[in-house]
């Protein structure tokens, strides 16, 4: 695959250990990084195969079987329209990993791209950014995504919108610090020095090298999304039903608190494994995959 | 730009500030720190109570034992019952108005005197003259004469803000004054300190329980002049001839009421009133049965109604609500021009289990346009029966055997019992086949398609402005345009000429009469509209709380006049 | 070090600039006519009108923007549409109580995430750091309203430890300041532990050992010395996410705060009380991302020298 010319990248991402090494590593230093990743693995695979492993239909509404307490037939009794609570927090997990994807894996592209530049060629280029970057960190999180929903309203799309937009500054400076120590490395020298074009530098030599940090924030920046949906939803401009997040199951069942508590307790519980999860996973990783991330 | 970092100083002080204020200011849990100060302005001798302070306007008392504890989910924003539409309850106990209404448990209303102890109303409906009573001031000493009326009225339709103008649009010169070509307002005349004469426009029978909303109510003409825009925002300046005086108001904290110690009925039992802004709903269940509130709204806890029905038997009131919720089906959107399609969606919808379900049945389902509590209300009107087969035989003769797709429009700020109705219309259209769509909107964009005559069917509650029920038929069906902003599109130009034409009826019970047909030719012969049900009001209060009567203002809002407390 | 002071504060001028200018266009992209979602439907159009026209909606965008501009630099936030007062005064009444609710849970932010991730640094992927990290982020790992439902539920209101709410008294204030606390305690844990490992690696802390110091000394003398410098400046980006905890906790207490503002302007519908809360809060964030960089600046030789 490679051109003669360029370089070896792997050898820069870290001496001679394999990603598959890594893994073993993670494995073997870090248990509770290992068991997270599992569970994350469990949860996607419930999410995507809700259907067949839902013991019910998660919109069927039975009006007579309403607040049910847990028993054999519900595991996590019934909600207040009479639907099985288990089988809506397997299909909410749809939902709220995709809260907790998307508009991270679109603020990171962002991100990633502003930084490169800004880092690659400095000057104006990376003034201007950079002060973008600094007025998209300046807002209070919460308060910029409350705006953005104010504008545009509830809604699954919008909920990505404002996240994509509130998360991407931190990515941007995170790539640039990196982008510009890397600029001065031999192997960026040696590439620029042959002739190899700008863009494929910074995609095809800088950028991999970036991969590490990127992977880390990643992992770190999904529950961000999930609990900022969650909290959205308490302020009753999140996720609109019947398509329910787990942030909005549990606001919808707070009003049960007092008699039917797992109609909350349930779905804070789905959020709080799935984030200590992730942010297990991004600490574990981040000790093995060693990246620049500690001084950003 | 420098002043910006001015600004910001100005920012990093008062966050100073604030950090050395921390230390101090703790303890007493119940003095607010309103940032007002009782204003001398002259008459403020009254309420001569040394214990309390006696209840002068814009002073919290240091002492509020016996105050009872009340709470609100969100703040006001301003007591001037002129420029707003929901805050009634400061203005319900703070104010009077020239005529009250009384609602019995029958649901039947009356009206009965208040600032007016009787009045005559002319054979042509057009003039009502009242005898004020002469022993009423107001709390800051001041006389209640003609005058106040006069000046009260005027300045509802002329005040920056006011937003209550339609209450006296039948009023004559009351459009003149509106829009400027004429100073003062024709059809109210003063005949003496203590008669005021009211001329209409036209014949408009719903006038009296016009009179008796929050919004018409009574201020000082000289006070209110003075207090400019501060009237309502400052409590000090905020007078009124009530029983409680606008004691604080703390921003998102507190609002206090102290006893009007003259009050022309008679001092209330009560001291005072604290009313704390609690929006989370589980914080106030916790302080209410924390013993940290005397009453409880169970509106904002519906879904733990049931729990308080059963560990507060004893301690739960209830007050009718004088509102309709209703389901819409607009005509202009196929196949809704069809009738039998229109009677199909009627019977296709098991209101009562949704009533079940949602709140406890604790309400009525109706049938009508009026509901429960309402003048004209009618219990023994043709009903809506729940027959799917009934309602799948009709879409078959109509053409629809195979059912139809419809839109269920929903305004995503509105609550979530509001939503769950939609969800549970939604599974009980698909019974009999009907493809129900909720589409979210937001707010905005939802009342704008509204207005435009294009929204499909909604789930919404009216609740009256004024107990008469004029106000909720010529809201939907008075004229093209009234049916087109609520997205009907109610074709039948001839009926909507007799309902603008019923509110000229002076004969009382020829009006009713009226009403009630053609309650009747729209829901039942031409399936115009789904009423769906009305809902009872619920409280829960503390166990110290004595004679506590819910009292009807348009929305419920407290009114503390009657209550007392046990100690 | 003078003209570095006045370069960074020059950097801060322009994003203070495009905070204003994007907040003031997002909201004004908004869909529909404020007046009529401000009134709501029992207000007849033509009052819709009149009120649209006091507030100056009917004029041409850019005449909007520097009008408010201008005032804004007067320190003037326009008049709220639903309270009918000066924003900047409701702005500067709840302000207070957000102060004493952030210092209060930036103390026990601290608290928390400091022993937590010293311990976890010293017993370093031992089941201690594990249990301690785990604590630490469980505060960040539940949605803010259910931490606080459950804290008050429990504490206030089955061991009547606390009020349910209110924030009058120093005791009404400990759970909310827990709450907001244990929200932010996570990252300075996180912060603390990597920074400690790492310096704890270097070699000024292995000849500080060689030299016999007992482990906990060496901790505790050098090498928290020097972790402690980024997370000083934690210390900033802990005010943006405090402000945002804020808008929950203190909806959940009842605290009379600047987040309950935000809230309640969303609510109502209520542009300008938004537009000032965001902007004001946004203001406080940059002037901490200042302080929190002279004050590394001024830290850092001295640290460095002191090894």
């Amino acid at each position: 695959m490679k051109d003669k010319n360029e370089p070896n990248i792997s050898a820069q991402i870290g001496e001679a250990d394999t990603w598959l090494d890594k893994g073993k590593t993670l494995i073997r230093q870090n248990k509770l990084a290992a068991l997270s990743a599992l569970i994350i693995l469990l949860i996607i695979l419930a999410a995507v195969f809700a259907p067949v492993v839902a013991p019910y239909d998660h919109l069927q509404q039975s009006l007579t079987d309403r607040l049910k307490d847990p028993s054999a037939a519900h595991l996590l009794g019934t909600d207040e329209l009479g639907r099985d609570v288990l089988s809506r927090i397997i299909f909410g997990a749809r939902i709220s990993l995709t809260i907790g994807l998307v508009p991270t894996l679109i603020s990171m592209a962002i991100g990633t791209i502003l930084g490169l530049f800004a880092g690659f060629y400095g000057g104006k280029t990376d003034f201007a950014i950079m002060r973008l970057a600094d007025v998209m960190l300046a807002f209070p999180s919460l308060l910029l995504a409350m705006v953005v929903m104010y504008t545009m309203g509830g809604g699954l799309i919008n909920i990505f919108i404002a996240l994509s937009l509130v998360n991407w500054a931190s990515t941007a400076r995170i790539v640039r610090a990196q982008t510009l120590s890397l600029k001065e490395k031999e192997f960026v020298e040696a590439a620029k020095s042959v002739g190899v074009k700008k863009h494929v530098i910074m995609f095809r030599h800088i950028l991999p090298n970036c991969l590490p940090s990127l992977i880390v924030l990643f992992t770190l920046n999904i529950p961000s999304a999930i609990l900022s949906e969650a909290s959205l939803s308490f302020l009753g401009i999140g996720a609109q039903p019947p398509s329910a997040s787990w942030g909005l199951m549990a606001v919808r069942g707070k009003k049960y608190l007092f008699s039917e508590p797992w109609l909350s307790i349930a779905p804070s519980v789905a959020i709080m494994i799935v984030v200590l999860a992730f942010n297990f996973l991004g600490d574990g990783l981040r000790d093995v995959l060693d990246p620049y991330l500690k001084e950003q | 730009m420098k002043k910006s970092l001015s600004l910001a100083l100005a920012a990093t002080m008062a966050l100073s500030l604030a950090v050395t204020g921390c230390g101090g200011s703790n303890g007493n849990a119940n003095s607010p720190d309103t940032n007002t100060t009782p204003a001398d302005n002259g008459g403020q001798q009254t309420g001569g109570n040394p214990e309390n302070g006696g209840g002068i306007a814009g002073t919290v008392p240091d002492d509020t034992t016996g105050f009872f504890l009340s709470v609100k989910n969100a703040d006001i924003q301003t007591a001037d019952v002129q420029k707003t539409t929901k805050d009634y309850e400061i203005p319900m106990n703070i104010f009077d108005r020239l005529v009250d209404i009384e609602v019995d448990s029958q649901g039947t209303s009356r009206i009965v005197p208040s600032l007016a102890e009787d009045w005559e109303i002319s054979s042509d409906g057009l003039e009502y003259t009242f005898h004020l009573r002469q022993d009423v001031k107001f709390q800051n000493g001041n006389d209640f004469t003609a005058e106040d009326v006069l000046y009260t009225f005027k300045r509802l339709l002329t005040v920056e803000g006011g937003v209550n103008t339609e209450l006296l649009d039948q009023v004559k010169g009351a459009a003149e004054v509106i829009n400027g070509s004429a100073e003062e307002l024709e059809g109210v005349e003063q005949l003496d300190d203590y008669t005021v004469k009211i001329t209409l426009t036209e014949p408009f029978a719903a006038f009296l329980s016009c009179l008796t909303a929050p919004g018409l109510s009574i201020f000082d003409s000289e006070a209110t002049e003075a207090a400019g825009d501060q009237f309502g925002m400052d409590p000090s300046v905020t007078i009124g001839t009530g029983p409680f005086s606008f004691a604080g108001w703390s921003f998102n904290d507190q609002l206090v009421l102290v006893r009007n110690e003259n009050y022309w009925k008679g001092a209330p039992a009560l001291p005072g009133v604290i009313i704390k802004i609690i929006p989370d709903t589980e914080t106030q269940t916790m302080m209410f049965e924390n013993g940290e509130l005397d009453i409880i709204d169970l509106d904002f806890v519906t879904d733990a109604t049931d729990r308080f029905l059963e560990t507060y038997p004893d301690q739960i009131v209830s007050g009718p609500r004088v509102g309709i919720t209703y389901l819409t089906m607009n005509f202009n959107i196929e196949p809704f021009q069809d009738l039998n399609v229109r009677k199909a969606v009627q019977m296709a919808i098991d209101r009562q289990a949704i009533l079940d379900a949602l709140y406890g049945g604790r309400g009525q389902v109706e049938q009508g346009i009026y509901p429960f509590g309402l003048i004209g209300y009618n219990d023994s009107q043709t009903k809506i029966s729940y027959d799917p087969e009934g309602a799948k035989a009709l879409l078959a003769e109509a053409g629809y055997g195979d059912g139809f797709t419809m839109e269920l429009a929903a305004d995503s700020s509105s609550s979530d019992t509001v939503t769950m109705v939609l969800e549970i219309v939604k599974e009980q259209l698909a019974a009999v086949g009907i493809e129900a769509n909720i589409k979210n909107y937001d707010e905005s964009t939802w009342l704008e398609t509204r207005k435009s005559g294009e929204l499909g069917s909604f789930v919404s509650t009216w609740t009256a402005d004024f107990n008469d029920p004029e106000n909720f038929i010529y809201t939907f069906f008075g004229n093209e345009e009234k049916t087109r902003i609520r997205s009907i599109n109610y074709p039948d130009t001839e009926v909507m000429a007799r309902v603008g034409a019923a509110r000229g009826i002076v004969n009382e019970d020829e009006r009713l009469a009226e009403y009630r047909a053609l309650e009747e030719k729209l829901v039942h012969e031409d399936a115009a509209w789904i009423p769906m049900y009305s809902r009872t009001h619920l409280w829960a209060v503390s166990p110290r709380v004595q004679d506590f009567k819910p009292v009807w203002s348009g929305v419920s809002d407290l009114v503390y006049y009657s209550v007392s407390l046990s100690e | 070090m003078f003209s570095k002071v006045l370069k960074r504060i020059a950097i801060s001028i322009p994003v203070l600039i495009g905070v204003v200018l994007a907040i003031f266009i997002m909201l004004r992209i908004v869909p529909g006519d404020p007046a009529t979602t401000m009134m709501g439907e029992h207000v007849n159009p033509a009052v819709i009108e009149k009120i649209s026209r006091e507030m100056g909606l009917d004029q041409p965008m850019y005449v909007q923007f520097f009008k408010y501009v201008a005032n804004a630099l007067k320190g003037d936030f326009g008049t709220s549409y639903r309270l009918n007062r000066n924003v900047t005064q409701i702005i500067l009444d709840s302000f207070p109580h957000t102060v004493k609710l952030s210092l209060l849970a930036a103390l026990v932010a601290w608290i928390i995430g400091l022993s937590a991730g010293i311990i976890a640094a010293i017993r370093q992927n031992g089941l201690l750091d594990r249990l301690f990290m785990g604590c630490a982020l469980m505060g960040v790992s539940m949605p803010v309203f259910m931490t606080a439902l459950i804290l008050q539920y429990v504490f206030a209101f089955k061991l009547k430890w606390f009020p349910v709410s209110g924030f009058d008294s120093f005791r009404a204030m400990i759970l909310p300041a827990i709450v907001l606390g244990w929200n932010s305690a996570g990252s300075i844990a996180r912060m603390t532990r990597s920074n400690l490992v790492e310096v704890m690696q270097n070699d000024f802390i292995r000849t500080a050992r060689a030299k016999g110091l007992r482990e906990n000394g060496v901790i505790v003398g050098h090498a928290l010395k020097n972790a402690m410098l980024p997370v000083l400046t934690m210390m900033a980006l802990q005010i943006s996410s405090m402000l945002s905890g804020a808008v929950l906790t203190e909806s959940v207490f009842g605290v009379p705060g600047i987040g309950r503002l935000a809230v309640n302007a969303i609510e109502t519908r209520d542009m300008p009380l938004l537009q000032g809360t965001v902007i004001f809060t946004t203001i406080l964030i940059i002037l901490g991302n200042l302080i929190a960089d002279l004050l590394y600046n001024v830290l850092d030789p001295r640290i460095r020298e002191g090894i």
